[in-house]
């Protein structure tokens, strides 16, 4: 009996194992979506794995950052907007600037995309106070700045602007906040603003089938298994064609919408390095969730999904596992972010910049990443890195660059002895060039104290062996001038709560990952942000860098901000507030047997771009 | 018994209350709360994090925080999530349950089944080749690293033979169309499971023993299985889920393999000591001397009072199912309650882990106090007197 039985599950087993139909494309995420209310997925539940899943996807801005290069192009939008506008308003100065919205758009349930969607998100975000949905509606929506957006026509809108924005503020956070539709959301919000907290009834609002904007809508989601995307059967982009050209020109033309628009500096001419037209060439996307690496890159080799997403990339033996797997390509793309060593400059030694410079001569980067680490690291030395290319500034100081360890022990004791340190007993340099010299000990404040022990937090290995691993080196390589530092290897939180909530530190390590336009530039070292809670948690303050900090901030055309954003990478290299270390390489893997992307050399990797769903081809 | 049961509650109640406390004071001891994620993001600016932190309460000092969570508690709320607000923590709870409950559950009596059945025989068998080999592999793989085991035997019956899914709990390709969610199936299962155990010990306890011969007794056990089976599969052929809980059940088959490969061994081992001490009781011995054939004497005199340490042992595991286990569910990315308190203790979401916590403890000293009233009723040595169990003398 029991044979029997066994017997019928087995062809019932079977049966199960016919493939469906569709076109699907298949990917592996390691953790579940938590939410399809974009208010709670965007503010507390703002995760990546909603952002890969959901909200790259579905949602649209009027402007956007067209991958790979990442210029800077109407999205919703049908041009840029006009420049900003005084007005005066009962006594009060405005800044007006009118955005022209695309006409022929529609969200996925049919019903038209127009002015009054873009009104009801505006009006929505200030009415709820976006610092108070929390998470990234802040910066959308800020309150400092975003007065009104009024309808001038079905496909017109007028921004109403309390002061002249920055191009963070505006064109990198205003302009490309996430529409959503007033016909699914006027309801929701009414009723919230009726309920005795509504922020929270808006965030726990239990959003069935979410707006779409794009080329794909919500299709299923299993709790904890799959979650599924299907093709959005109204989607105004299916057709629509990017071309890059290699003078930096950009060009968008829908003949489905009728719609043309290009870059005017520079304008399009020339030979085109990349041309793809939107999908979405799939029937579905299912994101299988996996618990951990090992089952989704089995499930990679097994060719049972295309695609892995993880924001860490792949480990590395992992790499040399699929490497051997013929159908498997690695791709290798540069991170926009950096892991650094900072100081607490409201303390002794390190408020002195000549400490803050001999630390950073000591440091030799190459060494670790290239030896020590055996390439998994690349050496970094600027808070821009060189992916984000546009912002890069490549001539900054290296501290130490191409030297010996014994020069940068040399280097380094003259700048300590420039600033009046002392030692006990001194370093000797025998020669330089050789690496011969005696370390020194006791290294004495200018003021003839000595310099008391001090400890640098770094993450655990368990956390990031990486930088564990340079922590030790640095230990090793400061004692050579008697500096009496001890690594301190600790959780994450330990640190994050020591650095940004009690500035109780003297040294730390940690990492960023940072947004394409570099406002870090201004949060991180300006000295308005140096209070609890603020970014700048180690008190850097310099006047003359608040000025070019907040020139950044406030420039409101690209060539002004990037040469400040250069100017600021020079300050900063030159005072190391950071000493910027190193970052790895994001890696990732799909079936190139099943799949085929219009580009994979992006930055941030395919992750970024949210696997290219919308352009994806799968293989026949 | 009244006395011992009421007695046996205060102390539960006791321990719950103690429990929650523990697992609250050791939550509020680690360093940060959930805004400590924000940090990673600059755009998110202090006045954010502390509205988040007033939002949730965190800015409340922790005894103000606690007094809130008994008194969610004790109205039935185990408050709201943190790191999936404003979702209610019993909502998670509810969500993860069954999935842990259904596969822990199969593979606890899957191998209490094995431990006992393979218990039973190398005692009776002590010193031959099968006690030796059995014992062997049964302490291998209790004390084999349970991580790498499961990556083996997914690679090797999965991934290399194809003879079952990779991992998860379903096949997209099989539930993207289903009109019932996974959650649906599994609390069908979970009344299945139940009903199917109700099947069995109501024939255990009542039918079988008194059957009077051992074809005949055999005959009923195999007419209990099967017909338990018959009428399950009728039931889920009907429903028309068959095929919903057949994929389940295929992604069952490994994690369920390898942990009763690890564990199996625990309850073999407990079995085989409970055996060996019981065959030298004189009752035995006289049941060998009135010439009773060996599998009856082996059956229903020995066994069924070694049995005793192992009913205890196992009503235990039973409580403790609900808690799963962070590495079979991470290994065989089955997402249950296991990995819901890990992640939710990595992310600072104190209702979630204290509520998840709370949950799996009460079940644990429901457990407990089961198997007290059990062990009070299965062993006539012992009696319950004075809200005590002792030993009769």
């Amino acid at each position: 009996m029991r044979f029997r039985l066994l017997g019928v599950a087995l062809v019932l087993l079977l049966a199960m194992s016919v493939p469906v139909a569709a076109a699907t494309y298949e990917t592996a995420i390691f953790e579940e979506p938590t939410t399809l209310n974009v208010f709670a997925g965007l503010g507390p539940q703002a995760t990546v794995w909603n952002s890969y899943v959901t909200y790259g996807i579905y949602y649209g801005m009027l402007y956007g950052n067209a991958a790979p290069t990442w210029v800077w192009a109407p999205s919703l939008a049908a041009d840029v907007p006009t420049p900003l506008k005084e007005v005066t308003e009962g006594g009060t100065t405005l800044y007006t600037s009118d955005v022209p919205i695309r006409t022929g758009i529609r969200w996925s349930d049919g019903t038209p995309f127009t002015a009054d969607d873009v009104v009801f998100t505006y009006d929505t975000l200030l009415k709820f106070d976006a610092d108070k949905l929390g998470g990234n509606w802040a910066s959308y929506a800020p309150k400092t700045v975003l007065a009104r957006v009024e309808k001038l026509s079905q496909y017109k809108v007028r921004f109403f602007l309390k002061k002249k924005p920055g191009l963070a503020d505006w064109q990198y956070g205003i302009l490309q906040a996430p529409i959503v539709q007033k016909k699914l959301w006027e309801p929701i919000v009414q009723k919230a603003l009726k309920d005795a907290d509504p922020v929270k009834s808006l965030l726990a609002a239990d959003v069935k089938q979410p707006d779409a904007i794009g080329g794909l809508k919500f299709g299923r989601w299993e709790r904890g298994a799959f979650f599924e995307n299907v093709v959005n059967p109204y989607t105004s982009f299916r057709g629509e064609t990017s071309e890059f050209f290699k003078n930096g020109g950009f060009r968008l033309s829908n003949p489905k919408l009728n719609f043309k628009w290009a870059t005017t500096d520079p304008t399009p001419s020339g030979e085109v390095t990349l041309k793809y037209t939107e999908g979405p060439y799939v029937d579905n996307v299912i994101y299988r969730i996996y618990q951990n690496q090992n089952a989704a890159v089995l499930a990679l080799l097994n060719g049972e999904v295309s695609y892995i997403f993880n924001s860490l990339g792949l480990q590395r033996g992992f790499q040399t596992q699929l490497q051997a797997n013929p159908n498997v390509e690695i791709i290798r793309n540069n991170t926009n972010g950096f892991r650094y060593l900072s100081f607490n400059m409201r303390r002794e030694p390190f408020s002195i910049k000549e400490f803050r410079q001999a630390i950073a001569t000591l440091i030799d980067r190459d060494f670790v990443t290239k030896d020590v680490l055996q390439g998994v690291a690349f050496p970094l030395a600027t808070v821009v890195p060189p992916g984000n290319a546009f912002w890069y500034n490549p001539e900054v100081k290296i501290w130490g660059q191409g030297m010996t360890r014994g020069e940068r022990v040399q280097a380094a004791m003259e700048l300590l002895k420039k600033a009046g340190f002392k030692w006990r007993k001194e370093p000797v340099i025998k020669d330089a060039k050789k690496d011969q010299y005696e370390p020194g000990e006791g290294l004495l404040l200018p003021n003839g104290e000595p310099v008391k022990p001090f400890e640098m937090l770094a993450p655990a290995p368990g956390y990031d062996p990486l930088r564990a691993t340079f922590a030790l080196w640095i230990e090793r390589w400061v004692a050579d001038l008697g500096i009496p530092l001890r690594v301190r290897l600790t959780d994450f939180n330990t640190i994050s709560s020591k650095v940004y909530d009690e500035q109780d530190f003297d040294m730390y390590m940690l990492g960023w990952s940072l947004a394409l336009f570099p406002d870090h530039i201004y949060l991180f070292f300006h000295s308005s942000q140096a209070e609890a809670g603020g970014f700048n948690a180690g008190g850097y303050n310099n006047p003359e860098f608040d000025k070019v900090a907040e020139a950044l901030k406030d420039a409101s055309d690209l060539e002004t901000a990037r040469k400040y954003a250069f100017e600021g990478q020079r300050f900063l290299a030159e005072e190391v507030p950071y000493i910027v270390l190193f970052d790895t390489p994001v890696m990732e893997a799909y079936r190139k047997d099943q799949v085929k992307y219009p580009y994979t050399q992006v930055l941030g990797g395919l992750q970024y771009v949210y696997g290219l769903q919308a352009t994806v081809q799968l293989m026949k | 018994m009244g006395r011992f049961l009421v007695n046996r509650l205060i102390q539960a109640i006791v321990t719950i209350f103690v429990y929650m406390t523990v697992t609250f004071l050791i939550l509020q001891a680690m360093p940060g709360n959930i805004t400590v994620l924000y940090t990673n993001n600059p755009r998110i600016t202090a006045e954010v994090r502390q509205e988040l932190e007033r939002r949730l309460g965190l800015d409340q000092p922790w005894y103000m925080q606690y007094a809130s969570y008994l008194k969610n508690f004790l109205s039935g709320s185990l408050g709201i999530s943190f790191s999936q607000y404003p979702r209610p923590v019993w909502d998670i709870i509810a969500e993860r349950a069954p999935r842990t409950v259904v596969l822990f559950f199969t593979a606890t009596v899957v191998s209490f089944y094995i431990g006992f059945l393979l218990g039973r025989i190398i005692a009776w068998r002590r010193g031959a080749t099968v006690d030796y080999a059995a014992t062997t592999v049964g302490v291998t793989f209790w004390t084999a690293f349970y991580p790498l085991l499961g990556l083996i035997v997914m690679w090797l019956f999965a991934y290399q033979m194809k003879l079952f899914p990779l991992n998860q709990f379903i096949s997209p390709s099989v539930w993207r169309t289903a009109s019932v969610s996974s959650n649906q199936v599994f609390g069908l299962m979970l009344v299945n499971l139940a009903l199917f155990a109700l099947l069995l010990m109501v024939g255990y306890g009542l039918g079988i023993p008194r059957i009077g011969t051992v074809g005949g007794r055999a005959l009923t056990q195999v007419g209990l299985w099967g017909g338990g089976l018959l009428a399950s599969g009728a039931w889920w052929v009907q429903s028309g889920l068959a095929r919903y809980a057949l994929d389940i059940a295929s992604h069952m088959v490994l994690p369920v393999f390898t942990l009763s490969l690890i564990s199996f061994g625990g309850t073999m081992l407990l079995m085989r000591d409970s055996m060996l001490e019981t065959i030298r009781e004189d009752y035995v011995m006289a049941a060998r001397a009135r010439g009773l054939p060996d599998r009856v004497v082996r059956d229903r005199y020995a066994a069924r009072t070694a049995l005793l340490p192992v009913v205890t042992s196992f009503t235990l595991s039973i409580g403790g199912v609900v808690s799963g286990g962070i590495i079979t569910e991470t290994v065989f990315s089955w997402p249950g309650l296991g990995l819901t308190l890990l992640e939710s203790a990595r992310v600072y979401d104190y209702p979630l882990a204290v509520g998840a916590f709370v949950f799996t403890g009460v079940f644990v000293v429901l457990a407990h106090i089961v198997a007290d009233l059990l062990h009070a009723f299965l062993d006539p040595r012992l009696r319950v007197a004075g809200g005590e169990i002792t030993a009769a003398e």
